[in-house]
């Protein structure tokens, strides 16, 4: 099962092709969803997902602007594809022929 | 414009990373860094990048590896969901620990930078300064300034030295004129060109190796010649000094913080041989601090044997004997050196070991409260321990769990105290009024220390409650649901340490109430004479004192002067020497040293100094020119005379001992007056002579009677700017001026008093902490009592009484320790406070109104609650 944080991260990867990296991802959630995201709880679920085979990392070019220190690109694995299909599946599943939610005031 | 991330945070992010491979997490976040910088500027960029960190550090520190090798990933997952469920505890402790470490932090950073003073020349453990010791008429006075001959004599004499330079002081103050612009030059010195090859000094502009060769050439350091000529290389320009033209040879880097000396100026001490060449070759002329470097491997002592010597060669027995000479290493100045003419005010030992020990205290404190309190917790988790023996746990994973857990605690501790210390530093920079080298502290020997200290005091802390928990028999815990007192550690143990923290915190708090109050004495002791509403100007230069006596008559016309004089030292800051020869004494035989004053006619009636014997100067300035004194009763003592008998003695102001030559004065004693404070408090009052000026004395003294002062600050200026129109009116007050004398004992008040602060909150949190520990163990007991008919009135009355002996131990043990050491204190001041009963009884009811409320929550909690749910498992 994916957490919806690993669910957003793994879209985000998916989203941004060739140029998914920490600071890629952190700045796409960042300005979706309007929280600044810490870079370490960018990290710790790209480190899982990686380990679980969803995602593949690879390191990229050193540039100027990041103090001479290369990237940590990512990608999605065919693994990773079907992981979020299914995902979606449920979730449309949940989210379909929902009742009146009958809000009670407090 | 700065392109780097804030320093401290990069590296915290650095460390906790922790290996090369993870360094595309500090990539990413310069890269957004850099970003935000195009986009919003430095400053929020900056803001970003210390709040990423900050939320960075917990998570990443989790992923770090170094805890694998510290302890199990599992131990740190129980760790840190203890910490969680007991966070007000967690950040008591942590905040205890972490002020306590940041104190001793910021001392030993203070320590280090004190100690560092003149290390960075290459040669400094080569370099040594001239020491002479002058003995007259019985006395003995040391000090660094030399004569002009002894530098040259002495390096060409002898093998062991291999280089001198000799360095003067301009009196402060010197007017540096570029273009149209003038600045007035605090440290302007004369050095010896050999000064740029002894000291490392280094060039910011390319010299052509000449530099300080010719007379009427100067150095510029790199913030003077910004200062004059902006970013332009002001090498080959001239300045021009006291009506001379000076070439500018080059620029040095400014000296760091850590130098006794930090010149603005340097000129060529050639122009000084051309300007007065005799003054530079006699032998008694001491103007001058003379440095040698030494030959290599040549010891000093060597030297040092040998001066003697050659002085008798050169100069006769007779000057041999009254003069001796020693050498000073350059690296002890700083720290050791308190003679007179110092060229900076110095540093002490004596304050570094002060502040040494209270830091040594205050983390005493911390470490015993993290211990205390680490302690007091552990033994509400006699249950856990039992449960999880029961379920087959080793006594040895138990241990590695408490160890564990505390270790996590003093991690953090240590990152917080980093923290403190980064923000606090400006702050102990102000109190203190010293420097802190905040740069060391993120060095690698440093962090490591302090690495491997947090290790050991989590280490310490965790040891004894581990130690004790992992005892508890499974069954005994689990059955009664509480630990007998005899299991948990020796109650004496944690009460000693309890009285131990209220010692410590008393002395500091009776230390700074002593220290206020001998400030506040300082302060407010009668001087002799009326310092208020007098404004003192100093008059410069020789252009301000031709036209002083105008100035000062056009002041009288000003409303709200009551009375205008002069003098040539400033009250407050004492008066020179000269050797006397009082009626009575035979020429040759010994004289006497008296601080001399020159003072225009009125100084007696407008400072209202009292008269006991005799009459004041004449009001006509020409009458008591040549032949009057008016001495003090210090000085009338001295010469064996008493106060009535002074008047009409006759005094001898002579060039020389033997008579060979004309006296310089020679005149009758008309006055005495009582002793007055023309030195600050912290010396006794010398004899004093009054001479009446000849010409005009450098210092004005405009005593006003005005009730608005600010009215009449405003007539005085246009008074002197129409008269000199080119020179600021720069003058202060003189009572201002004696509280200024004090300011070593206000810093010293002030440093006391945060200090006493911190210790008394750490105390208060040690308490807090035994106070919840014995109210939680004696639950049960409070219990049974209120059942058996206790009121809550006297189970308060109770637990209280117990902390109350803790306090009353503590008090007992505090006063004696602290009445020496302040007592130490005081005997360095000739007037100084009495140690008062009070002061101590203060401190003792502070100290136990602040234990009571820390234990009262506590005590009534237990009181008030209802037995029933306390006795209801039995």
């Amino acid at each position: 099962m994916l957490t919806r944080v690993e669910e957003m991260i793994l879209l985000s990867v998916w989203r941004l092709q060739d140029d998914a990296y920490g600071a890629s991802v952190r700045n796409y959630l960042t300005e979706l969803t309007g929280d600044d995201w810490p870079i370490a709880s960018i990290y710790t679920p790209l480190d899982r997902l990686t380990k679980k085979g969803l995602l593949r990392s690879q390191t990229g070019t050193p540039t100027k602007i990041r103090g001479g220190r290369s990237k940590k690109m990512y990608r999605l694995t065919a693994k990773g594809v079907t992981v979020l299909q299914k995902a979606r599946e449920v979730s449309t599943a949940l989210w379909s022929h929902l009742p009146d939610p009958g809000v009670v005031a407090r | 414009m700065n392109h780097r991330p804030p320093i401290f945070w990069s590296w915290l992010l650095r460390i906790v990373l922790h290996s090369s491979e993870e360094q595309y997490v500090e990539g990413d976040l310069e890269e957004t860094f850099h970003e935000l910088i195009q986009a919003y500027g430095h400053r929020k960029a900056a803001n970003w990048y210390r709040s990423q960190v900050i939320r960075s550090v917990p998570l990443l520190l989790f992923r770090s590896s170094i805890w694998g090798i510290v302890m199990g990933k599992n131990y740190l997952i129980i760790a840190l969901r203890n910490l969680k469920k007991s966070l007000g505890f967690a950040s008591i402790n942590i905040t205890g620990l972490a002020v306590g470490l940041a104190c001793t932090l910021m001392i030993g950073l203070f320590a280090v930078d004190e100690l560092s003073y003149d290390r960075h020349h290459e040669n400094a453990d080569q370099i040594v300064r001239l020491i002479r010791t002058s003995r007259f008429s019985g006395t003995e006075e040391s000090s660094p300034v030399t004569a002009g001959p002894f530098g040259p004599m002495f390096t060409s004499g002898f093998p062991e030295l291999e280089n001198f330079f000799r360095l003067q002081k301009r009196r402060s103050g010197v007017d540096v004129e570029a273009g149209e612009k003038t600045w007035t030059e605090m440290s302007f010195y004369d050095a010896d060109a050999s000064i740029l090859d002894i000291l490392s000094i280094r060039m910011t502009s390319p010299s052509d190796g000449n530099a300080l060769t010719l007379a009427y050439h100067l150095m510029l350091s790199e913030q003077t010649a910004r200062r004059m000529f902006g970013g332009i290389d002001p090498t080959g320009d001239v300045v021009r000094v006291q009506g001379k033209d000076y070439v500018i040879d080059g620029v040095f880097e400014d000296f760091p913080e850590t130098s006794h000396f930090k010149p603005d100026v340097l000129a060529s001490f050639e122009t000084l041989i051309q300007e007065r060449p005799n003054q530079i070759s006699h032998m008694g002329n001491n103007f001058f601090y003379t440095y040698f470097l030494l030959a290599p491997n040549a010891l000093a002592q060597d030297a040092q044997a040998k001066f003697n010597g050659a002085i008798e060669a050169t100069a006769g027995p007779e000057v041999a004997a009254l003069i001796d000479f020693s050498l000073q290493p350059l690296t002890d100045i700083h720290l050791t050196s308190h003679y007179n003419y110092e060229l900076e005010a110095n540093g002490s030992v004596e304050a570094l070991l002060v502040l040494g020990i209270i830091a040594l205290f205050i983390l005493t404190l911390a470490v015993v409260n993290f211990v205390n309190l680490s302690t007091a917790r552990s033994a509400a988790r006699a249950r856990e321990v039992g449960v999880r023996k029961a379920v087959g746990a080793h006594r040895q994973q138990i241990v590695t769990q408490f160890l564990g857990e505390t270790l996590l605690l003093s991690t953090f501790a240590l990152l917080v105290s980093i923290v403190l210390v980064d923000m606090a530093s400006p702050v102990f920079e102000q109190l203190s009024g010293r420097h802190l080298g905040l740069k060391l502290l993120y060095t690698w020997p440093v962090l490591l220390g302090l690495a491997g200290f947090t290790l050991l005091v989590g280490l310490a802390a965790g040891l004894y409650p581990a130690a004790v928990l992992s005892k508890y028999r499974p069954a005994t815990v689990l059955k009664g649901g509480s630990v007998r007192a005899s299991d948990s550690g020796s109650p004496l143990f944690r009460k000693g340490l309890v009285v131990f923290q209220f010692s410590v915190s008393m002395i500091l708090i009776i230390g700074t109430l002593m220290v206020n109050n001998q400030l506040e004495y300082l302060q407010s002791r009668p001087l002799g004479f009326d310092s208020e509403q007098v404004l003192v100007t100093r008059l410069r230069t020789p252009a301000m004192k031709n036209t002083g006596r105008s100035i000062m008559d056009q002041f009288e016309q000003v409303s709200g002067v009551s009375g205008i004089t002069a003098s040539s030292s400033l009250l407050g800051n004492g008066a020179g020497g000269v050797l006397f020869i009082p009626e009575g004494v035979e020429r040759g035989e010994e004289g006497l040293a008296m601080a001399t004053l020159h003072v225009d006619t009125d100084f007696l009636s407008v400072l209202d100094v009292e008269l006991v014997a005799g009459r004041d100067f004449s009001e006509d300035r020409l009458a008591d020119m040549d032949d009057a004194y008016i001495i003090n009763r210090q000085a009338a003592e001295q010469m064996g005379w008493g106060v009535a008998d002074a008047v009409g003695k006759s005094l001898i102001w002579p060039t020389s001992l033997d008579g060979s030559t004309p006296n310089a004065r020679e005149g009758t004693i008309v006055g005495v007056v009582e002793d007055f404070h023309f030195t600050s408090l912290h010396k006794l009052v010398e004899p004093l002579v009054i001479v009446p000026a000849d010409g005009m004395p450098s210092y004005m003294l405009t005593k006003m009677t005005s009730s608005d002062v600010s009215s009449t600050m405003v007539e005085l200026e246009e008074a002197w700017s129409a008269l000199l129109p080119q020179t600021a009116f720069d003058s202060f007050f003189l009572d201002d001026h004696f509280g200024n004398l004090y300011t070593e004992e206000e810093r010293s008040a002030r440093m006391f008093g945060v200090f006493s602060l911190l210790a008394v909150i750490l105390a208060g949190l040690g308490l807090l902490g035994l106070a919840s520990y014995t109210t939680t163990r004696r639950t049960r007991e409070i219990g049974i009592r209120k059942v058996m008919g206790a009121t809550s009135a006297s189970i308060v009355q109770m637990l209280a009484s117990e902390f109350s002996i803790l306090i009353g131990v503590a008090f007992v043990l505090s006063v004696p320790i602290s009445y020496l050491i302040m007592d130490g204190w005081l005997s360095n001041f000739p007037y100084r406070t009495e140690q008062s009963f009070w002061v101590f009884a203060i401190a003792g009811l502070l100290t136990l109104a602040l234990s009571l409320l820390t234990v009262g929550y506590h005590s009534l909690r237990a009181a008030f609650s209802n037995p029933i749910s306390t006795l209801h498992h039995d």
